[in-house]
């Protein structure tokens, strides 16, 4: 698995104004990892029935394995780069 | 850098081949390399794509407020990543979709797909180019990177 993205750049730019922001992910990264770490500590239990429950439909596996797949394309994400160039106005978004 | 390729381009250095002469020994030597790869390389070499990349350029007829251009660049590991996904989809969502994709004569299961067959895929991505020309003139590449 890919280290995760320090940096994504956001840029958009029109005619009359425009902003560039660079989103600091190693610092919001650590802080979104403790919040789902702890709502998955906290429903738990509540996932646990549910798997019993959803077992025979096949449903169990998403609920266990949905934020690590999700986690495994974040830090796959490193290098996607998308330039959109219109008239009057441009698109770039960037992920370091 | 192979040991050939290195002595022609000690030759060109030193002045004993022209620049014409140092081209086709190294085309030579290139096609010898190609035929002499065992298969493993070659999958090695096809692993080593990185990105695939999206360039649309408009043409000179284009009409305004479409899309003049657009670059993209997405990583192969994102795609793989992505491609992975599909072990969660829920057995019987699975088959409907192979339902559905067999309804249009695709026999397609996704159920099926196993990370060697990603590997496959992604290797043979490495071939990929392509390149539709639009009849307003506008230009699209795929290719691999």
């Amino acid at each position: 698995m890919n280290f995760p993205p320090m940096i994504m750049q956001i840029q958009i730019s029109r005619k009359d104004r425009g902003f560039n922001l660079w989103l600091p992910l190693f610092i919001i990264f650590p802080i979104v990892v403790i919040i789902i770490a702890a709502l998955f500590l906290l429903l738990l239990p509540l996932m646990l029935i549910a798997a019993v429950i959803l077992w025979r439909l096949g449903l169990w596996r998403p609920l266990f394995f949905f934020w690590p797949a999700v986690f495994g394309c974040f830090c796959a994400m490193r290098g996607l780069e998308v330039d959109i160039d219109q008239d009057d106005a441009q698109v770039f978004i960037s992920v370091k | 850098m192979p040991e050939n390729q290195k002595r022609i381009l000690e030759m060109l250095k030193d002045k004993k081949i022209t620049v014409e002469e140092a081209e086709r020994l190294l085309s030579l030597t290139a096609t010898e390399e190609g035929k002499e790869t065992p298969p493993g390389t070659t999958a090695e070499k096809k692993h080593s794509v990185k990105y695939l990349r999206v360039v649309v350029q408009p043409g000179p007829d284009s009409q305004e407020g479409h899309p003049e251009r657009v670059n993209i660049r997405v990583p192969v590991s994102l795609m793989r990543a992505g491609m992975k996904l599909t072990a969660l989809v829920p057995p019987h969502a699975a088959a409907k979709v192979h339902e559905a994709l067999k309804e249009k004569g695709i026999d397609f299961d996704l159920r099926n797909i196993k990370d060697a067959d990603i590997e496959e895929l992604i290797a043979a991505l490495s071939d990929l180019e392509v390149d539709v020309e639009g009849s307003q003139g506008e230009k699209v590449h795929v290719y691999v990177e």
